[in-house]
């Protein structure tokens, strides 16, 4: 009885064997490990036009699919993270971008908080030295 | 006096609510193009009803056009569709289509189907000038004026509204 709860059970468990046979999808073939590493870097730091709060490396949308072939295809020829970031920005904006540039647009996006905290810090100054007085 | 300035917390709160409140009309997914004003990438790729011939970049020369991206596979593609046959029909503009990430056969039944409003049909199977354009989602309209400048972009399908009073105006000013 016990014997054929084991066969059972044993058997059961080889079945979860099979999945060693599904191939992971995008392996792009790269030279190095350095290369890799650069892929998964890129691919998070960028969103996915489609399934707007993913990034490229975990969206199954079609077009993240191909924008991540396109990102291996530029890596594999040597283009560096500057060049490829300025293609994708060239073609579908900044909004492609997760982390905002320092432009024009974005100049009180990025020195509010600061501006904010400065002048915080002032009226918390003035304050303590009305109290002493 | 110092009693107005105890207002001020409660005067920047109504700023900051009056903007969420303004912006919660806006549509997120409406990704503003960058490619306007800019020269139209390169649409080189095989015709979908001649496979053997190329799209020539000097087709778009001298005339303002719309370029439509479509697919079978993109069911807001066919709500456009009739609109499209009757734009095509009017003769006011050169349409050209892009079939998106899409197979010949499929793409062919379509247009047997429902008739074919495209004066060239550039089949892009892979997505690749779909990406060159900065293509998001289909249907996406794009208008080149008769210098193959980009002047606008419509996501999401063409209304008769939208054809109506910005397409129809556009095409008249950059012919």
């Amino acid at each position: 009885m016990r014997r054929l709860l084991f066969i059972s059970l044993s058997l059961s468990l080889l079945l979860f064997s099979i999945f060693c046979f599904s191939i992971p999808k995008d392996m792009y073939p790269f030279s190095s490990h350095q290369q890799h590493v650069r892929f998964i870097n890129l691919t998070t730091q960028l969103r996915c036009l489609v399934c707007q709060n993913q990034n490229l490396k975990d969206s199954e949308a079609p077009l993240a699919h191909d924008l991540r072939a396109q990102i291996a295809t530029m890596i594999q020829h040597k283009k560096t993270n500057s060049q490829i970031k300025a293609y994708l920005v060239a073609h579908y904006g900044n909004y492609i971008l997760f982390k905002p540039p320092f432009i024009t647009t974005t100049y009180f996006l990025w020195l509010a908080p600061i501006v904010l905290f400065i002048v915080a810090i002032m009226w918390l100054l003035l304050y303590i030295v009305k109290i002493r007085h | 006096m110092k009693k107005v300035l105890l207002f001020i917390p409660f005067l920047g709160v109504l700023i900051v609510l009056s903007l969420f409140y303004m912006n919660l009309k806006q549509n997120p997914y409406l990704i503003p193009s960058v490619m306007i004003n800019k020269k139209v990438p390169s649409l080189d790729a095989p015709l979908l009803l001649a496979p053997t011939k190329h799209f020539e970049a000097s087709t778009l020369k001298g005339h303002a056009s719309l370029v439509n991206v479509f697919a079978s596979w993109c069911y807001s593609c066919l709500d456009e569709h009739k609109l499209l046959m009757t734009i095509a029909k009017s003769h006011q503009v050169n349409l050209y289509g892009i079939n998106y990430k899409d197979t010949p056969k499929a793409a062919k039944a379509l247009l047997t189907k429902y008739g074919n409003p495209y004066k060239q049909i550039i089949s892009d199977s892979t997505g690749k000038i779909g990406i060159n354009l900065g293509v998001y989602g289909t249907p996406e309209t794009f208008l080149i004026d008769k210098k193959g400048i980009i002047r606008d972009k419509i996501i999401g399908p063409i209304t008769k509204t939208t054809w109506r009073h910005r397409l129809l105006p556009e095409i008249k000013r950059y012919q």
